[in-house]
This record gives C-alpha cells, structure tokens and sequence, in this order.
C-alpha cells in the first residue's frame, strides 16, 4: 500500500511536480526498498524512450488506414459492452426526438394559431377596399359592374329603410320590372 | 333617423374630393364614394344609432372619409411615379428610395385615419353597439366580396 503512494510520488518526480518534502521522504523510501527502485529506473527507461518516438515519422499511408477503419468503425455500429458506444448513440436519438419536437411544434402553429383568414376578418376597412380593388384590376367593365351593384344595394337598404315592407308586397313581376332601374341606380 | 342618415349620407357625399380621372381612375373613385355610403346606410341600420350618436359620428367619419381619399390619391400618384421610375434607365437608389419611403409614409397615414375612425366608434358607441359593429364589419366585407361576384355574373352576362 505504502509503494504504491511512493509509485505516484516517482512519477510525479519524473515529471517534475513533487514538491521538496515528498522528495525528501520519497529518497528515504528508495533507499530502503528495492522494487521501488527498480519501478523508477524503469519509469525512467519508458520515458527516455517515449521521448525518442515523438520524433519518428508516421509510415506513409498510416493516416489513410486509420481513416479507413475509423469510417467502418463507424459504419459498423457502436461495439457491443462498449462504454463509448452508448452516449453516441444518445446523442442521435435526442437529435431525432428534437428535430420531431420543432416539426410538431411548428405544425401545432400552423394548424391552431390564431388564424385571420381575410374573408373572415379583414385587417380593416382600407384592407377590404384594397382587396376589392386587386380583384377589378384594370378591369374597366367588372368596375361598371361592381359600381352598378354597389347602388342597386344602397337603393334597396333606403327603399328598405323607408319602407320595410315595400318589397314583401311586389310580386314577381313587379319586382322583375323594377330591377333594371335599380340595377343601374336609377331612382324609382 | 333613418331619413336623417340618408340625407347626411348625400351631403357627405357632395363634400367629398370631386373625382380626377387625371390621378386616380374616376371608377375607383365612385366605387369608394358607393362602398361609403352603404357602408354609412347598413351600419346605422345595423347598430340602430340614436340622433345623437349619428350628429356626432357623421361629422368626424366624413372628414376621415375625405382625407383617406386624398391619401389614396397621393398614393396612386405615388405609385405611379414609382413605375415610371423604374422604368427609366437613369433611375437612381436613392429617388427610388425616397419613393419607397413616402408610400410607406401614406400607408401608415391610412392606418392611423382607418384608427381613429374605430376610435371615434369605440367613443360613441353602447357596449352593445360596438359588439354588434363587429359582426357588422365581418358582414359587411362579406358583402364587398358576394357584390364583386354578382358584378362578375352581370359582365360575362353582358359580354357573353
């Protein structure tokens, strides 16, 4: 147990991070145990080799392989028991549930937002004039037209207005008589 | 009352811009004076508006009535440049801009004249009558649409 905090204390010293007072205890401890030892002049050995191979040239084609089998690695699926694989595969799964999160919510919008359909209710009075003026366009004939039935209605609601029951009592022929006129706004 | 409003209505309507085939179509111009005026008619007929109330609304509905026509107006001058502007090889960003900037202008003094008219309603009006007046307008515009389907009938009847 005691080597094994003494293992630590060695690699930190190779290192460079042990402070004076370990140093201190930790030269103690070697003197008098030889497994520790030989644990530091082998750290020393892997270190002092560790440092050479920094230097080595990768072979040519090393990358290319190691992108290879990364790309089957990842094709093929998280690997079975791997403590890896499973947070990955989370990480898609939340990426789908967001993705049909935001198409539901947006869908959801859509269908039950408030809805103004502008044959419901207009924004406004100009709106609706604007509208009715998109429809004619430059057409001059649906304009006459329009205007024609625009009097006809506003001679109804005065007759109407004037007397409520004027149209009850004409008879079909009566009223079949009277429509030019009020069709073309003339006074009856 | 009634009779009361149709005469208001008539001498609203002589008050109103004369027509100016120069800026802005005369049929345009009659149609809006028409849409007026049977708004006016149904929506007295429709709240059932007191002496009262329509001794005070007329007035101040007129005068908006009149200066939305001349913003209209303004409009379709504006509107007007703009094209010719546009399709002149020498227009420049910023006419054009300025252009763009002063119709925007006019359309917002619409909306605030279209306000103020609700306004004046909203002031004058019972609890009841201002529920009714929103029925009313849905109908109404309702009413502009199925007018612009007859009209569509009595052309291609005429011209059939």
């Amino acid at each position: 147990m005691a080597c094994r905090k003494y293992e630590r204390w060695i690699s930190d010293e190779i290192d460079g991070r042990l402070s004076d007072k370990k140093r201190a205890a930790l030269r103690g401890h070697l003197e008098k145990c030889e497994g520790c030892r030989s644990y530091k002049e082998n750290l020393k050995l892997l270190q002092a080799e560790a440092g050479k191979s920094r230097d080595a040239a990768v072979p040519a084609g090393f990358m290319d392989a190691l992108g290879r089998r990364l790309e089957e690695g990842l094709r093929s699926g998280p690997v079975a028991g791997s403590e890896k694989a499973t947070p990955l595969a989370w990480r898609w799964k939340w990426a789908w549930a967001g993705a049909a999160v935001f198409v539901l919510a947006a869908g959801a919008i859509l269908l039950l937002g408030p809805k103004t359909p502008p044959d419901l209710w207009p924004a406004s009075y100009e709106d609706s004039l604007a509208r009715i003026y998109g429809e004619i366009g430059e057409d001059a004939d649906l304009a006459e037209s329009f205007d024609q039935v625009l009097q006809a209605s506003i001679g109804e609601t005065l007759l109407q207005a004037e007397n409520p029951t004027f149209w009850d009592g004409l008879g079909e022929d009566e009223i079949r008589l009277m429509e030019p006129d009020v069709t073309n706004g003339r006074e009856i | 009352m009634v009779l009361a409003c149709i005469l208001g209505v008539f001498l609203l309507q002589g008050s109103l811009p004369a027509q100016n085939p120069q800026e802005q179509g005369p049929a345009r111009e009659r149609i809006r004076e028409n849409v007026y005026t049977l708004r006016l008619i149904r929506m007295t007929q429709a709240l059932d508006l007191t002496e009262e109330q329509t001794s005070r609304i007329y007035p101040a509905l007129g005068r908006i009535e009149k200066e939305k026509a001349d913003v209209q107006r303004r409009i379709a001058a504006g509107l007007r440049d703009l094209r010719d502007l546009l399709g002149s090889s020498q227009a420049r960003d910023e006419d054009l801009m300025s252009k763009v900037r002063a119709l925007q202008g006019l359309r917002k003094d619409l909306m605030k004249l279209d306000e103020e008219f609700e306004r004046i309603l909203e002031e004058n009006l019972t609890v009841v009558q201002k529920a009714k007046y929103v029925i009313f307008s849905v109908d109404f515009y309702k009413g502009l649409g199925e007018n612009l389907k007859k009209a569509r009938l009595m052309r291609n009847k005429r011209n059939s």
